[in-house]
């Protein structure tokens, strides 16, 4: 039953989720996690009401920084940069934060309808997905980095290689051993380089070097007052977009369901199929609303399918609800194969909940974005020492107040900076770091259930599928590229 | 800033502040106690009369572990909201991981305001080499143990009808084929698994030995995963989070079996190692978890004779045996609690799974 009490504890849950999404380094997760213990106080529902609106919350607020100053709040709003961005130097920041919200809640809604009528299904058929098929879905994301690299393609796919390789610097853990860790940081790098003093290092540090040096003369080309009619927001944006919207918030679903493949991989796989299949894949990343809305729909379009293993399964989907399973064990409930038949009230609240979270999140985040979305034009000088506080904080946070994070957000400053002096792109290293892990991981458990053989990739129908989609988003991408060099050839 | 805003901001920290305290007020015990000073070092007086030199303060009490579903964090948790109430203080658990947890002994002052909170692991990853000498339990302060898990147990698909750990021997020997064991390096999986190993080759030979292999590493989400691709044959984890896949009415390709505990777990049928006649050095063999908190070396007599004190009064307390219960795991009695008996005992385990990892096959000749 919907009460005051729950709609309350919804507001505040979706209000300090975009809290804790938009301040770079604070994440869905560390928002459940932090508030999972004043669920003591707390009947299940109510509970449940709280931490699914701090997802909902924590999930969707990573757009405003990723917009506004170009650092994505949260890990899976990398690719809302790309776009989301330049638009809001050209001045349309408030265009893009509403086509970002709008986008946000058809996905999340998607997601729950997946998560209403096809638990049962989406679980028998993540099932199906072994670790070969994850391997393959991973791969599938890292082709995004010959999509990306357009251009330089040669550098994107150094950059993706070294991401992937910084990534594992750290404890293997079949056996234990260091590899590629000094003597003296093995007690700081056994889980290795941390997510998000890496993004944010890479992202906000290089980004403020880089402005520094040109003595911060940021400017915006016009102010949103003075754009003309058509660059303002309207659901207009959304014409010609249903394909991918729909498709968007399907991958994020999917990859959601998936239990052990990462929430960034859903943007990442998500924009990567708006660019192959947009009649203008050229215009992506320049700031064209399909990216914000592939990127955005699928990220939002997680937590539904996130909760699909979680309850029909018992094993979490991604890293939130992995700490949203103690919620329910703390409760004495367990989540798995039964859950739904023996819990038929608790199903009906989480999905009520969730319905509810995703409304809050569409009327908190959408009407008062206008005041937010000045902060753009806060000067620089002013901005960005307080951006550079927060991101100490934020990392210093990433495992529960470690100082050596701040050095690593340091250190991915610096090669940030260096990365754009020597027109390395730094997108394309951060792709390879977030999946590069999931790589591994999969590919080992793969050949090991094969004893060592590496056919066992191209033995599974559902593989060969994969393997299609991967040669020909690559095929696509070098041709592109060929065409694009061609064509700029002729123009000289 | 406008009005407007200024109320909205207000309103919104109100509402924040308003949501903590009502946490704060049944979770958090006596949270709103007014700080002791942190310079007084606990006495003896101090936990004899049950008052706490950490009244007031913020304890942090870090596990070995990075799940918040696993039984590392279930424990600590249930203990520390015990002991907050007993104690005072307002403790909150940090699953920040073996290394980091260890790191956080040698680096912390001995005030108590840091514990940490974890089972044998903390031994075994240095006997196993996974970290340095330099984290032994020489280096640290043992201090009240705070329960036992006896729950860790093998588990396989149903199909393969095993549910004894004969079960499986008697199909390697009929079939001559591998079967394949996941478990984590380093940890009490490895440990269960030496054990059955080692009997294996005491008791049917070293043919019948060579034909189980190990699986390394996962966590038990990814295990249930290995299992259900069937990339592994059998798993291990704790009875708790496998139970729900041995009911009536789970998916064939999820059901599973569960066989062979560390230890006798109430409430439970499932056969344990030591039931089955599995040995180590002639005795049966038992493993069941001990958690334990540890201190950094230098820790204050004072402060820890309170943990002591108020860990004995925990562990007495009709409510917590009743929550230990429900999540199957054992309170100890006051007399095993007790900093000495703990050492000793610790200590002692130590010594045994030395003895059972130098006689342990290396998991990169029995690889799968």
């Amino acid at each position: 039953m919907i009460t005051i009490t729950k709609l309350l504890v919804a507001i505040l849950g979706v209000v300090v989720g975009i809290v804790f999404g938009a301040i770079p380094g604070m994440t869905a997760t560390m928002a459940v996690a932090v508030f999972l213990p004043l669920t003591y106080a707390y009947d299940l529902e109510t509970a449940l009401w709280l931490l699914l609106a701090l997802y909902v919350g924590g999930i969707s607020g990573g757009l405003i920084p990723a917009i506004l100053i170009n650092i994505p709040g949260t890990p899976s709003s990398i690719t809302t940069t790309f776009d989301g961005y330049p638009m809001a130097k050209r001045g349309e920041g408030e265009r893009a934060l509403k086509t970002g919200i709008v986008s946000s809640f058809i996905g999340g809604m998607i997601s729950l309808v997946a998560l209403w009528l096809f638990t049962p299904i989406l679980s028998s058929a993540a099932l199906k997905f072994s670790s070969v098929e994850k391997f393959l879905i991973i791969l599938f994301a890292l082709t995004v980095i010959a999509a990306l690299s357009k251009g330089q393609m040669l550098r994107g796919i150094f950059a993706g290689f070294l991401g992937v390789l910084v990534t594992l610097a750290n404890s293997f853990s079949v056996n234990n051993q260091y590899r590629m860790v000094p003597a003296f940081l093995k007690s700081k790098m056994s889980d290795g380089f941390q997510l998000l003093p890496c993004l944010i290092g890479l992202f906000a540090i290089a980004q403020i070097f880089e402005e520094a040096e040109e003595g911060m003369n940021f400017k915006i080309q016009k102010t949103d007052s003075e754009l003309e009619g058509d660059v303002k927001f309207s659901l207009s944006d959304f014409k010609g977009q249903g394909v991918n919207v729909i498709r968007s918030s399907l991958i994020g679903t999917f990859m959601g369901v998936l239990p052990g493949v990462g929430g960034s991989a859903a943007s990442i796989l998500a924009y990567a199929q708006a660019k192959n299949f947009s009649k203008h894949p050229e215009l992506l990343g320049t700031g064209v609303p399909e990216g914000l809305i592939a990127s955005e729909s699928s990220n939002n379009g997680l937590t539904g399918g996130a909760l699909i293993p979680l309850l029909s399964l018992g094993i979490p989907g991604d890293s939130t609800t992995a700490v949203l399973i103690s919620a329910f064990m703390l409760q004495g409930i367990q989540v798995g194969p039964l859950f739904i038949t023996q819990n038929p009230h608790t199903w009906n609240t989480i999905l009520v909940a969730l319905l509810a979270a995703n409304i809050i999140m569409f009327l908190v985040m959408f009407f008062p974005i206008k005041l937010i979305s000045k902060i753009i034009y806060i000067p620089r000088t002013r901005l960005y020492p307080v951006i550079i506080m927060i991101c100490i904080v934020g990392a210093y946070a990433t495992k529960n107040g470690r100082i050596f994070d701040v050095w690593a957000l340091l250190i991915f400053g610096i090669l940030g900076y260096i990365f754009g002096k020597i027109k390395i792109p730094a997108s394309c290293f951060l792709i390879g770091f977030i999946l590069g892990d999931d790589l591994e991981n999969y590919f080992i458990q793969s050949i090991s259930a094969a004893n060592g053989s590496l056919t066992v990739f191209f033995t599974r129908p559902i593989g060969w599928v994969i393997w299609l989609l991967i040669i020909a988003s690559v095929a696509y991408a070098i041709w592109d590229d060929r065409k694009d060099k061609k064509k700029k050839a002729a123009a000289k | 800033m406008k009005k407007s805003v200024k109320r909205i901001l207000a309103l919104m920290t109100a509402a924040v502040m308003a949501a903590g305290m009502i946490g704060c007020s049944v979770g958090g015990g006596s949270s709103s106690a007014p700080a002791a000073s942190s310079e007084n070092a606990g006495t003896e007086a101090a936990a004899e009369s049950g008052t706490s030199s950490l009244k007031g303060q913020n304890v942090r009490v870090v596990i070995g572990s990075t799940s918040t579903s696993g039984d590392s964090y279930m424990i600590a948790d249930l203990v520390t909201r015990y002991l907050s109430a007993e104690m005072g203080f307002n403790g909150k658990v940090d699953a920040i991981g073996n290394a980091a947890a260890l790191e956080e002994m040698q680096n912390q002052k001995g005030d108590g305001t840091t514990v940490m909170m974890f089972h044998d692991m903390t031994f075994l990853s240095v006997l196993f080499g996974a970290v340095d000498e330099a984290y032994s339990l020489e280096n640290m302060t043992v201090g009240p143990r705070i329960g036992q898990n006896p729950g860790a147990c093998f588990g396989a698909a149903a199909e393969d009808n095993w549910n004894s750990l004969a079960d499986v021997t008697n199909y390697i020997k009929e079939t001559g084929s591998d079967v394949s064991f996941n478990i984590e390096s380093g940890a009490t999986s490895h440990l269960a698994f030496a054990a059955y190993y080692l009997w294996v080759k005491e008791t049917e030979g070293e043919e019948v030995a060579s034909h189980i292999k190990a699986i390394v590493g996962g966590t038990t989400a990814e295990k249930l995963q290995r299992l259900w691709d069937r990339n592994a044959d059998v798993i291990y984890g704790d009875t708790s989070a496998f139970q729900q896949y041995t009911e009536e009415g789970v998916d064939a390709q999820l059901k599973m079996t569960m066989f062979g505990t560390c230890g006798e777990v109430e409430g439970l049928d499932v056969t344990s190692m030591a039931d089955e006649g599995v040995t180590f050095e002639g005795a049966p063999f038992e493993f069941a978890k001990d958690f334990c908190m540890y201190f950094p070396k230098d820790m204050d007599a004072g402060v820890l004779a309170e943990y002591e004190a108020a860990m004995k009064k925990v562990t007495e307390n009709p409510d917590f045996q009743k929550d230990m219960a429900a999540l199957y795991y054992n309170t100890l009695s006051a007399d095993e609690v007790g900093v000495e008996a703990s050492k000793e005992y610790i200590y002692a385990k130590r010594e045994t799974c030395k003895a059972l990892i130098e006689q342990a096959p290396s998991l990169d000749d029995i690889a799968f």
